[in-house]
């Protein structure tokens, strides 16, 4: 019975200390998501700000990996690049390769300074002289696209999808889940409690719909008690995805108190 | 209301399908009920699934399929009661049969197969590996509009050619839920791959879910059905063996990833049923044979979700067939195969039984039968190997091969011979913390030989978006690993550099252009696509009719993809350009690069997926025109 009456105790105090926080709370909320989009870019990266999962949210280096000090441009065998590193006289400079080198017999960058020689080691065009290694732009995940990146449409040579030779009609489209839209409910919380012919009723939780990249999105917690809803937080927002792991929220949201004026 | 069919009546139905080609075991052994559940040797009939179904309580025959020969055949696919785990569901069958009835063609005959749409959907029939004019194809929505429910489509087309295929519905989930059998088409003239028995030996995987409700499920959550999560445990493992600074690297550098090193497949044994000749691991689907005899077993995997590693204790594996196509004989202990692929390996066993066994990827479960002398006798089942992280270079490629802390379980690389690391005395490894030259070496020069595919990484514009979860920038090239969970484990196990075409290429030309296209995802989104964009963005690929064309299949993500382009074949090739097998489905590992060349000879639109068949209805597909 005690703890009954603490519980209830504490729906009281957190509905003092709700109503205070709101204003900050609503403040917050609409300037996170632009706050969100702008870390994002900033930092070329994806590991900043509005974490859609509970991972840790200060990933934008990747230590053990650490690819700000790993970059090989490109990483492109042709015309490899590891010069920040000494290699003494290493110089391999393209030589075309001669063999299949699944295996490199005898690769021995101690003998590697006496450069002719390398030709037998199959490096192919494999740069390991001058210039600067810059560490900066390989990532395994986010960043911006280069300006002479592939134009994924390139290989269509104008042709589409449902139109034009051989093609069905748009009615007979191939629909596939990718344009299909996913829903789904969550409740992380919900709490029922009924003493002294009184009851009191905890929610919280969130429901989507959408595709996978653009979603409608309620979030939802309250508490009521004998019957009567006595505060509440709901928020109907729009959820797009930004980056490989951030989507930015936005939306409304409606506060409701018992004893407050509500607040949109 | 529930009709429950004696036993006996179904065993007899059971063994009356099988009789006329008498391959598999003539007797099912008396089993108590659940066991025969467990078996999924038929089953009941339980009215209030079949009625809200809409479909008469038919029996539904699993195990073994009957096999349909001639040159006409009616298909009719429908809705049928299975049960595989003790709860019953329906599943939809071709003939009231899972696997589908084998179809046993002869090369050169002109066949005409009438499909017929019993379901409330529509349907289709895809006939994988077979070379045929695309509005025989069977993809709904590119080669034809799909057969409506209560219509019949006439399939005919000449064959051209001979070995093991398969086919299998190409709409919506009906191939997970059952829609797949085995094609056998023997050779004009004499096979020459010689046998005094042969099976086929279908894998395939059964999920008591809704299959869409599964991939609901994993874009709420992506590793919704991942049970080896790495654990506490695991990390004390690794602090005793690696020390403690390697562990808290391991792990830092997955978390900050936000990937996980254990999500192989997706779906795991928690949720799948994995079955041989649809027939589950209690079952013991078995074949019989005679000590001595060389015995052709015609494995097809046939799954939706699942690679199989497939191995017989106590025998060695002459892999005499790939996708269809003749190899050069090569003896393994194991090898592995996704959806879509298909391997003929001839055995011959000499004691009373061995177990075929076949385990998922992600070693949660596996699918087992039997070879014996006679029935009612099993071997020993192997215990799962354990789980094994995905290393740094299944994530990085070649580059990953040697990141200190992260490199667990050997890699696959095999070329680290020789390369003088003390000699690098020069290197300043001050500014590449955590890297380990040693992985320098696994990176695979061999490409950059003249005839060769590019190397040059070159990403879309549309990989740098919401769509993606990694990018390889250094990817390796070698065809000799088999891959995360085979490597170093004692046995020989099949990879793609042992595959060699009898007769080589098809064609001797030289590839006229390249085509890179790069497979990618976002696991923690379960989003799939090529380039970072889904089917349903996406445009053709473009091949010129009659173009000699390299495709570049370079792959971003930390799966294995099972990549088939429908209608021309692909002629793998090594890194150095050479020809390797001819396939109609490639598997590209994680940050592998593989290229295979193309002879666009078949006009018409045709479909290019993944065979995961999640991957594949989540976006990881493609439309080519050759024109």
């Amino acid at each position: 019975m005690s703890s009954v009456n603490e519980k209830k105790g504490i729906l009281t105090v957190n509905t003092h200390i709700r109503k205070r926080i709101l204003a900050t709370a609503i403040a917050t909320l609409g300037a996170t998501p632009l706050l969100a989009y702008a870390q994002a870019h900033n930092a070329h990266s994806d590991h900043t700000a509005m974490p859609t999962s509970s991972a840790p949210a200060d990933a934008a280096s990747m230590p053990g990996m650490d690819h700000s000090k790993m970059n090989m441009p490109g990483m492109d065998h042709g015309t490899m690049n590891m010069s920040g590193q000494d290699h003494g006289a290493m110089h391999m400079k393209s030589t075309p390769a001669t063999k299949p080198a699944e295996s490199m017999p005898g690769m021995n960058h101690g003998q590697a300074n006496t450069a002719p020689t390398a030709t037998a080691h199959d490096m192919g065009a494999m740069d390991m002289s001058g210039g600067e290694m810059d560490h900066g732009d390989m990532q395994m995940q986010g960043g911006s696209a280069p300006p002479d990146a592939r134009d994924p449409n390139a290989y269509s040579d104008g042709y589409v999808r449902n139109a034009g030779k051989y093609a069905l009609p748009p009615s007979e489209a191939l629909v596939m889940s990718d344009m299909h839209n996913f829903g789904s409910v969550r409740f992380d919380r919900l709490e029922y409690v009924k003493a002294r012919g009184r009851e009191w009723t905890a929610y919280e939780g969130e429901a989507w719909y959408g595709s996978t990249y653009n979603r409608a999105v309620i979030k939802a917690e309250g508490e009521v008690a004998s019957g009567k809803l006595q505060e509440s937080e709901t928020q109907l927002l729009w959820r797009h995805a930004i980056s490989t792991f951030w989507n930015t929220e936005l939306g409304v949201r409606f506060d409701h108190a018992q004893g407050a004026p509500n607040r949109e | 209301m529930i009709d429950i069919y004696p036993l006996s009546t179904l065993g007899y139905a059971h063994v009356k399908h099988l009789l006329p080609h008498s391959l598999a075991l003539p007797i099912l052994p008396r089993r108590r009920f659940v066991q025969g559940l467990a078996a999924g040797g038929v089953l009941l009939g339980l009215s209030p699934f079949a009625r809200a179904a809409g479909v008469p309580s038919v029996n539904t025959s699993t195990g073994s399929a009957a096999v349909l020969t001639g040159t006409e055949f009616n298909l009719d696919i429908g809705e049928s009661p299975v049960n595989f785990t003790g709860s019953p569901r329906i599943a939809t069958t071709v003939n009231g049969s899972l696997p589908a009835p084998t179809l046993r063609w002869r090369e050169g005959d002109t066949v005409t197969i009438r499909v017929k749409n019993r379901l409330k959907e529509a349907t289709s029939i895809h006939w994988h590996g077979i070379i045929l004019p695309f509005q025989m194809d069977g993809v709904p929505g590119i080669s034809f509009t799909g057969i409506a429910p209560g219509e019949t489509f006439t399939y005919r087309f000449k064959v051209e050619q001979s070995g093991t295929y398969w086919y299998h519905s190409h709409s919506g989930m009906q191939e997970a839920t059952g829609v797949y059998g085995a094609i056998i088409i023997d050779p004009a003239q004499t096979d020459s791959i010689r046998a005094d028995r042969e099976y086929v030996v279908q894998l395939s995987d059964w999920t008591d879910e809704d299959p869409m409700r599964v991939l609901a499920k994993l874009k709420m959550q992506g590793d919704y059905y991942n049970y080896n999560q790495p654990t506490a445990i695991d990390f004390f493992q690794d602090v005793s063996r690696d020390g403690l600074k390697a562990a808290i690297d391991k792990r830092k550098m997955w978390n900050e990833m936000r990937m996980s090193p254990t999500d192989l497949a997706d779906l795991s044994a928690n949720v799948l049923t994995y079955l041989m000749n649809g027939t589950t691991p209690a079952g013991n689907w078995t074949g019989l044979f005679r000590p001595g005899e060389r015995v052709r077993l015609r494995f097809i995997n046939g799954a939706a979700n699942t690679f199989y590693d497939v191995r017989i204790p106590g025998l060695k594996l002459t892999v005499v067939q790939a996708d269809g196509v003749n190899v050069e004989p090569v003896t393994v202990d194991e090898f592995r195969f996704g959806p879509g692929e298909t391997y003929d390996v001839l055995v011959q066993p000499k004691d009373d039984t061995y177990t075929v066994f076949a385990q998922a990827m992600d070693r949660t479960g596996y699918a087992r039968g039997t070879l014996a002398t006679r029935a009612g006798l099993d071997a020993p089942v192997p215990a799962l190997d354990p789980v094994e992280w995905l290393t740094m270079a299944d994530m990085m490629g070649s580059m990953g091969a040697g990141m200190a802390g992260m490199s667990h379980g050997g890699s696959g690389q095999s070329s680290m011979g020789g390369m003088d690391h003390g000699a690098m005395a020069g290197m300043n490894h001050g500014s590449m913390q955590g890297m380990n030259h040693a992985g320098m070496a696994g990176m695979d020069h061999g490409a950059m030989t003249a005839t060769g595919a590019s190397t040059q990484v070159r990403h879309a514009r549309t990989e740098y978006g919401p769509s993606i979860d990694m990018r390889v920038d250094m990817p390796r090239t070698n065809l000799d690993d088999p891959g995360i969970g085979l490597r170093n484990n004692g046995r020989r196990v099949l990879t793609l550099s042992d595959l060699h075409t009898v007769g080589g290429a098809m064609d001797p030309r030289g590839a006229e252009r390249e085509i890179e296209l790069h497979l990618t995802g976002n696991m923690e989104r379960y989003a799939w696509s090529f380039d970072g964009v889904e089917y349903g963005k996406s445009t053709p690929v473009h091949f010129r009719y009659g173009e000699r064309v390299r495709v570049i299949l370079h792959n971003d993500t930390m799966m294995t993809h099972p990549m088939h382009l429908h209608g021309m074949w692909s002629e793998l090739e090594a890194p150095d350009g050479s020809f390797q097998a001819r396939r109609h489905t490639i598997p590209v590992q994680p940050a592998q690069r593989i290229s295979f060349l193309v002879t666009a000879d078949a006009l018409g639109r045709w479909a290019w997926h993944c065979h995961l068949m999640l991957h594949m209805d989540a976006g990881m597909f493609r439309e080519v025109v050759v024109a």
